[in-house]
C-alpha cells in the first residue's frame, strides 16, 4: 500500500519537469499542425490545449489522462504515445531479461568456484577478472564487442534487427558490469555461509562438502542474489539506453534518445512513466520473494 | 519444501527464454533469391508521396513513379507519361502510357493520374505551389492541364517525386499502390521497408528479386554494416570513412550534386539581424579547408545555391572569400570589441550565437564543429546543438543559425529552390530573408520561358541575397554511394531521386 | 589478511588518487597545446612529438584534449558525490533524529526517488532541461542523493539507543552536540567508504549522459563525449577512442581500488555488508 503515494509522487515529478522545461507544447503543437507561429495563434493554442490553467489543474488533467492508459500524442509522429511504446517496450524487457538470465548463468557457478577454491587460482583469476570488467564503462565494453565480433570475425550483425542472435552482443554490453558485481558478492555470501556454524557441524558429521553447497549453501545464499536483483532492475533499465544506441537495438531507450532530440516530451514523459511502474513492481515482486525465501522475517513481520 | 522452490528458478529462467525465442525469431538464413540490401540513415514515417518528403522515399525505393523523369543530363524525359507537349503558355497536353498497372492491379488511366495529381494538390502545399495547376481534363489517353499562370518549368516539376503517381483511392500512409517496379511486402515507419518484385510491371521483368531499405540511424554503424556485409549499398557512407571501400571489393560512385550545404540566417534574432555579424560569419567561412580536409574532399566549395556544372552556377556570382581578418576587422567596425576571454561584446552583450544542425546528414554535424571552430576565432561564441531534426525549430522561427542542406535542383531548374528560398514567404525561407526586388525577380523568372532569359534571373536573385549576406553558402557535396562489387546498375543519379529499376541486379 | 597490508594497500591507492585528482587540477597548464585549438592543416595526425597522442578530425590536439578532459570528468563527478553526501547525510540525520511526521514524509520521497532507475531518471531530465553538463551534474545529483540520505539514517538509528549516547545525554549534552560529537563521529565511516566507490560511479554516469550527447556541448574536452565523437571514425583513426577510454578506464579502476581500500581499512570484514551497495 506504500506503492499509491510512490507511483503519485512518480508523476508529479515526472509532470513538473516537463512542467518547468523551456520548450513551449503550444508552440510545437502549432508547428506539428502547420499553423503561422504568432502571438495570437500562441495564446489562443494555449488556451485551447489549457497550458492556460494553473499547474495542479493541469496536473489533474493528465494524470486522469494517464490513469486511463492515454498518454497523449507524439510530437513527432502524431501517434500515441502508448501506442509507440508498445512497440519498443518488449524489446527493451527482453533485453533486461536476457541481461539477468545471463547473468545469473554466469555469475552463480563462477562465485561458488571462487569461494570454494579462496586464495586459489581460479578465486584470484575471478577476482582480477572481475574487479576489471566490473570497471569497463558499457558503452566502452560495446565498441569494444562489436569491433571484434561483429566487423572483424563476423560472428555477429552489426545492426541488431531485434532478432535473438542478434541480441548477444547487447546483452553481454548490459549483463558484464552486472556479472562482475554479481560473481563478488555472491562470493562474499557463500564465504559467509560456509563460515557458519551448520557448515562446520555438518562436515564434523562427515556429510560430504559437495552436498552441503548444493543442500544449504547456496539455497542460503539465494537471499542475496534476490537482494541484488531487485536492486538491480534500475541499473538495467537505465542501462538499455546506451546499450540500444550502440546496437541500434530497436527499443524503449533507443526511442527515448530519438524522442529527446526532436524535444518529443510525451514519449519522454511515456518512457519515464513505464520504467518506474517496472521498477516498482519488480521491487514489489523482490520483497514478496524475499519473504518467502525468508522465513525470518516472515516471522517477525507476523509478530509484529 | 525448500527444494520445491529451488527448482522454480530454472524452470522460470527455462519459460522466459522460450518466451524472448518466440518474440523474436532467429535471424533468416541465407536465401537464393537475389535481394539487394540499401542502407540509409534516413528514417521516413510514410509511403505517400503527399505526405511532406516522403515521395523521395517512395520513389527511392522503386515503389513510385512519376510522368516526367530527369535523364543524366537532367532534362525532363517521359517516364509514365509517353509524350508531353506545351500547347500555349498556360497549357500542357500529356499523353499517359498504356498497359501501366497499379501494385493493386487496377490499370492506370489517364482518370487516375488525374485523381492523383489533384489529391496530392490537396494535400501537399508545395505540390500545389509547384505545380500551379488550375484544371485537368481527361480525354482519352490525354491529359489537358490549365496552369493558373505561365508554368515553362510544369514538366519539371512533374518529374518531383511528389507528382508520383499513386492509386489515389484506397490508401494510408503505411499502404500506398505505386506502379513501380517494387511492391512493398513490408513497411515498419521510421525503420525499414522490404520490397518485392512487382511482376505486372509494366516496363517488364526487373532482375531483383527483393530490395530492402534498411534504416540505421548511426552512420558509424552503418559504415560497419557495409563493411560487414550486412548490407550491400549505401549513398550515406560520412566522407572520412570512405577510405575504408577504396579496395577491390566494393565500387566508389560520385557525382556532383546540386546538394548545398548553407547556414540558415534567422534575420528576426537580435544578433543575427546585424549584417555586419552575418558578413563576419560568411567571411569567416573557410570552405576551402571544410571540403577538402575536414570532409576529405567529398565536397566543393559553393558561392551559391548551384554547382558549376550549371549555367546559372556560382561562378556567376560575386562573394567575399574566406578572409578572418576582414571578419575581425567587421566586427569591430560594428562595435564588438574583444574581451578577455576572446568573446567579443557590443554593449555589454557578448557575440554569442547557437548553431544548431541535424544528424540524417552525416557530414553537417563535422562541418558545424570546423565552423564553430572558425568563428571562435573571428570572436563569436559559438554553441552547437546537434539535433536528430530542426524541423521544428526552422518552423517555429527560434534559432540564431542553422546548417541545412537541400538538392537545389532536383528538377533541372533553379525556380523551385529561390522561389521557396529567397522569396517572401517562401515555404523554406524559414530565416525571413525579404527583398522586394528580388521578389519581382522571381515572379519574372516564374513567367519567363526564354532559358536564357532564366539563367539571368536566377543569377540576379542569389546575388542580391548574397549582396545582403541573407545565408551562408558552404560547399555542394558530391552524391557518392559505394556498392559491393556485385551490385549491377543501382542508379546514382545527380538528383538524388532515383532508386533501383528493371536493370539493377546482384551478382553471385 | 594483515593490517599492515591493507595500510600500505590504502596509502598506495591514496597516492595514486591524488596523483590523478593534481594531474587534473594542473592539467591544463601542463598541456603542450591549446585542447580547444582546431588546426585544419593538422587533422587525424597520428602520435609525434608535438602532439603526443595525435589529432582528432579538426586538428586539435588529443593528448592536450585527454588531459583537460580529466578537469571535466574527474572534478565534476567528486563535487557530484561531495554534493549527494552533504545533502543525502544532512536529511538522512536529520529525519532520523527529528523522527515523527518529518521522518516520514522524507522516507516517502526517498522512496520516491528511488522509484526512478538512476539513469532513466538522469535522461529524462537532461532531455527535458536540455544538455549540458550543468544539467548532467544536476540530474545525477537530484537522483543519487537517496541511498546517503537512507544510509546515515538507519546509522542513526542504530546507534541512538546504545549505551555511550544515553551517557551523553545524561551527562546534559542537547540534541546538536549529541549529533555532532557523538552520532556523527561513528555513523561516517560507511557513509565515507560508500562515497570513495561512489566516484567511479559518478565518472560512468557523467560520461555516459556525454557519451548520449546529454553532457557536455562540443567543442569542450570530456572522456564520453570525445569517446562518442571518436566512435564514428575509429576504425582509422583508433586513437580516438582508445586515448580517453584508457583514461576513463584507468581512473575509475583507481578510485574503485581506493574506495575497496578504505573500506578495508575502516571495517575488516563486512561481507554481508557489501551486499546492499547498488551493482
Amino acid at each position: 500500500m506504500q506503492l499509491i503515494p510512490i507511483l503519485i509522487g512518480i508523476t508529479v515529478i515526472n509532470f513538473g519537469i516537463m512542467y518547468l522545461s523551456p520548450s513551449d507544447p503550444a508552440e510545437r503543437q502549432l508547428v506539428l499542425r502547420g499553423i503561422m507561429v504568432s502571438p495570437e495563434t500562441l495564446e489562443a493554442m494555449r488556451a485551447d490545449m489549457g497550458l492556460d490553467r494553473p499547474f495542479w489543474v493541469q496536473y489533474g488533467r493528465w494524470s486522469l489522462n494517464l490513469l486511463k492508459g492515454d498518454l497523449g500524442v507524439s510530437f513527432a509522429s502524431g501517434r500515441p504515445v502508448m501506442l509507440e511504446i508498445w512497440e519498443c517496450l518488449p524489446y527493451t524487457v527482453s533485453l533486461a531479461l536476457a541481461a539477468v538470465i545471463m547473468t545469473m548463468v554466469v555469475s552463480i557457478p563462477l562465485g561458488l568456484l571462487a569461494a570454494v577454491r579462496q586464495n586459489g587460482v581460479w578465486d584470484y583469476l575471478i577476482r582480477v577478472a572481475t574487479f576489471v570488467g566490473g570497471t569497463m564503462p558499457g558503452f566502452l565494453v560495446g565498441l569494444l564487442l562489436i569491433y571484434v565480433f561483429a566487423l572483424r570475425l563476423r560472428w555477429q550483425p552489426v545492426i541488431s534487427d531485434g532478432s535473438l542472435r542478434s541480441m548477444i552482443l547487447p546483452t553481454i554490453t548490459l549483463a558484464l558490469a552486472m556479472t562482475c558485481k554479481y560473481i563478488r558478492q555472491i562470493r562474499a555470501a557463500i564465504l559467509e555461509e560456509l563460515d557458519k556454524e551448520y557448515v562446520w557441524g555438518a562436515r564434523a558429521r562427515g556429510v560430504k562438502e559437495r552436498y552441503v553447497i548444493y543442500r544449504n549453501v547456496l539455497k542460503n545464499s539465494m537471499l542475496t542474489i534476490v537482494t541484488l536483483l531487485g536492486l538491480s532492475v534500475g541499473y538495467l533499465l537505465g542501462g538499455t539506453a546506451i546499450v540500444e544506441i550502440i546496437f541500434t537495438w530497436p527499443g524503449m531507450g533507443k526511442r527515448v534518445m530519438e524522442a529527446i532530440n526532436m524535444r518529443d516530451y510525451p514519449v519522454v514523459q511515456g518512457y519515464v512513466i513505464w520504467m518506474a511502474i517496472i521498477f516498482v513492481s519488480v521491487n514489489l515482486l523482490t520483497d514478496l520473494s524475499y519473504r518467502l525465501l525468508n522465513p525470518r522475517i516472515r516471522l517477525s513481520d507476523e509478530v509484529a | 519444501m525448500i527444494s520445491v522452490r529451488s527448482r522454480w528458478l530454472p524452470s522460470l529462467i527455462a519459460a522466459l527464454s522460450l518466451a524472448a525465442m518466440a518474440i523474436f525469431p532467429a535471424g533468416l538464413e541465407a536465401d537464393p533469391v537475389k535481394e539487394l540490401k540499401y542502407g540509409s540513415t534516413f528514417e521516413y514515417a510514410s509511403l505517400d508521396p503527399a505526405d511532406d518528403f516522403s515521395g523521395w522515399f517512395s520513389m527511392g525505393i522503386g515503389l513510385v513513379e512519376s510522368l516526367v523523369k530527369l535523364d543524366d543530363q537532367m532534362r525532363p524525359t517521359p517516364w509514365l507519361a509517353e509524350s508531353f507537349e506545351n500547347v500555349d503558355p498556360t497549357t500542357w497536353k500529356v499523353t499517359v502510357r498504356e498497359n501501366v498497372t497499379f501494385h493493386n492491379g487496377q490499370p492506370m488511366t489517364a482518370q487516375s493520374v488525374k485523381d492523383s495529381l489533384e489529391r496530392v494538390i490537396s494535400l501537399n502545399d508545395r505540390a500545389k505551389g509547384g505545380l500551379l495547376i488550375e484544371s485537368i481534363t481527361v480525354d482519352g489517353r490525354v491529359l489537358t492541364i490549365k496552369t493558373t499562370q505561365p508554368h515553362p518549368t510544369f514538366p519539371n516539376v512533374l518529374c518531383d517525386p511528389f507528382s508520383s503517381i499513386i492509386f489515389a483511392g484506397d490508401l494510408s500512409p503505411l499502404k500506398v499502390y505505386g506502379t513501380g517496379v517494387f511492391k512493398v511486402d513490408k513497411f515498419t515507419p521510421k525503420g525499414n521497408a522490404n520490397m518485392v518484385r512487382f511482376d505486372e510491371y509494366w516496363g517488364g521483368r526487373a532482375k531483383l528479386d527483393k530490395f530492402d531499405y534498411v534504416y540505421v540511424a548511426d552512420s558509424g554503424t552503418l559504415t560497419m554494416a557495409l563493411q560487414s556485409g550486412e548490407i550491400d549499398a549505401s549513398g550515406d557512407i560520412p566522407g572520412p570513412s570512405r577510405d575504408l571501400f577504396k579496395n577491390a571489393d566494393y565500387i566508389i560512385d560520385s557525382v556532383p550534386s546540386s546538394r548545398v550545404m548553407f547556414l540558415f540566417y534567422n534575420l528576426k534574432s537580435p544578433l543575427l539581424a546585424d549584417d555586419a555579424v552575418r558578413r563576419a560569419i560568411n567571411l569567416s567561412l573557410d570552405k576551402a579547408t571544410f571540403c577538402q580536409v575536414i570532409l576529405n574532399g567529398s565536397c566543393v566549395p559553393a558561392t551559391g545555391l548551384f554547382p558549376d556544372y550549371l549555367p546559372y552556377s556560382g561562378s556567376r556570382l560575386k562573394a567575399e572569400g574566406y578572409d578572418l581578418e576582414a571578419a575581425k576587422a567587421a566586427l569591430e567596425a560594428a562595435g564588438y570589441k574583444a574581451g578577455s576571454d576572446g568573446v567579443r561584446a557590443k554593449d555589454g552583450k557578448r557575440l554569442s550565437i547557437t548553431i544548431s544542425t541535424y544528424t540524417s546528414r552525416v557530414e553537417l554535424p563535422l562541418l558545424a564543429e570546423a565552423v564553430q571552430a572558425r568563428l571562435q576565432e573571428a570572436g563569436f561564441e559559438v554553441k552547437l546543438d546537434i539535433m536528430e531534426s530542426v524541423e521544428d525549430r526552422l518552423q517555429a522561427g527560434n534559432f540564431d543559425a542553422i546548417i541545412y542542406s537541400y538538392v537545389t535542383t532536383p528538377l533541372g531548374d533553379p525556380q523551385s529552390i529561390l522561389e521557396n528560398l529567397m522569396r517572401t514567404g517562401g515555404a523554406y525561407n524559414f530565416g525571413k530573408y525579404s527583398d522586394p526586388g528580388s521578389d519581382e525577380l522571381i515572379d519574372k523568372l516564374k513567367v519567363e520561358f526564354d532559358q536564357n532569359q532564366r539563367y539571368e534571373l536566377a543569377v540576379s536573385v542569389q546575388q542580391k541575397a548574397l549582396d545582403k549576406n541573407a545565408f551562408g553558402f558552404i560547399g555542394h557535396l558530391n552524391r557518392t554511394q559505394i556498392t559491393k562489387k556485385n551490385v549491377v546498375k543501382l542508379s546514382n543519379h545527380p538528383s538524388d531521386m532515383y532508386g533501383p529499376d528493371m536493370d539493377t541486379d546482384i551478382t553471385q | 589478511m594483515a593490517r599492515d597490508k591493507v595500510r600500505t594497500r590504502f596509502l598506495v591507492f591514496s597516492a595514486l588518487s591524488v596523483a590523478i585528482f593534481a594531474g587534473a587540477l594542473l592539467g591544463p597548464f601542463i598541456v603542450p597545446n591549446d585542447p580547444l585549438k582546431a588546426d585544419f592543416q593538422m587533422v587525424n595526425q597520428p602520435p609525434s612529438a608535438r602532439f603526443p597522442f595525435g589529432t582528432d578530425k579538426l586538428g586539435r590536439c588529443l593528448f592536450s584534449r585527454v588531459v583537460c578532459g580529466a578537469r571535466v570528468t574527474i572534478f565534476s563527478s567528486l563535487a557530484l558525490v561531495g554534493v549527494i553526501f552533504v545533502f543525502g547525510t544532512a536529511v538522512g540525520v536529520a529525519s532520523s533524529y527529528a523522527g515523527g511526521r518529518f521522518d516520514t514524509v522524507c522516507m516517502r520521497v526517498t522512496d520516491i526517488v528511488l522509484a526512478f532507475p538512476d539513469m532513466v531518471l538522469a535522461i529524462a531530465v537532461a532531455g527535458f532541461l536540455g544538455g549540458g553538463l550543468t544539467n548532467a551534474i544536476i540530474t545525477l545529483a537530484c537522483v543519487s542523493w537517496t541511498k546517503y540520505a537512507r544510509l546515515a539514517r538507519s546509522q542513526v538509528l542504530a546507534l541512538r539507543d546504545q549505551a555511550f549516547i544515553e551517557a551523553a545525554r545524561l551527562a546534559g549534552n542537547t540534541g546538536p552536540q549529541i549529533i555532532f560529537r557523538h552520532i556523527m563521529p561513528n555513523a561516517m565511516g560507511p557513509l565515507i567508504v560508500t562515497a570513495a566507490l561512489d566516484i567511479g560511479v559518478m565518472m560512468i554516469g557523467v560520461a555516459g549522459l556525454s557519451f548520449l550527447g546529454l553532457g557536455v556541448r562540443p567543442p569542450t574536452p570530456e572522456w564520453g563525449a570525445m569517446l562518442n565523437e571518436g566512435r564514428t571514425y575509429f576504425q582509422q583513426y583508433p586513437g580516438t577512442i582508445f586515448f580517453p577510454g584508457v583514461a576513463i578506464f584507468i581512473s575509475i579502476m583507481v578510485f574503485n581500488l581506493f574506495g575497496d581500500s578504505l573500506r578495508d581499512l575502516l571495517a575488516p570484514r563486512q561481507p554481508g555488508e557489501t551486499a546492499k551497495e547498488m551493482p
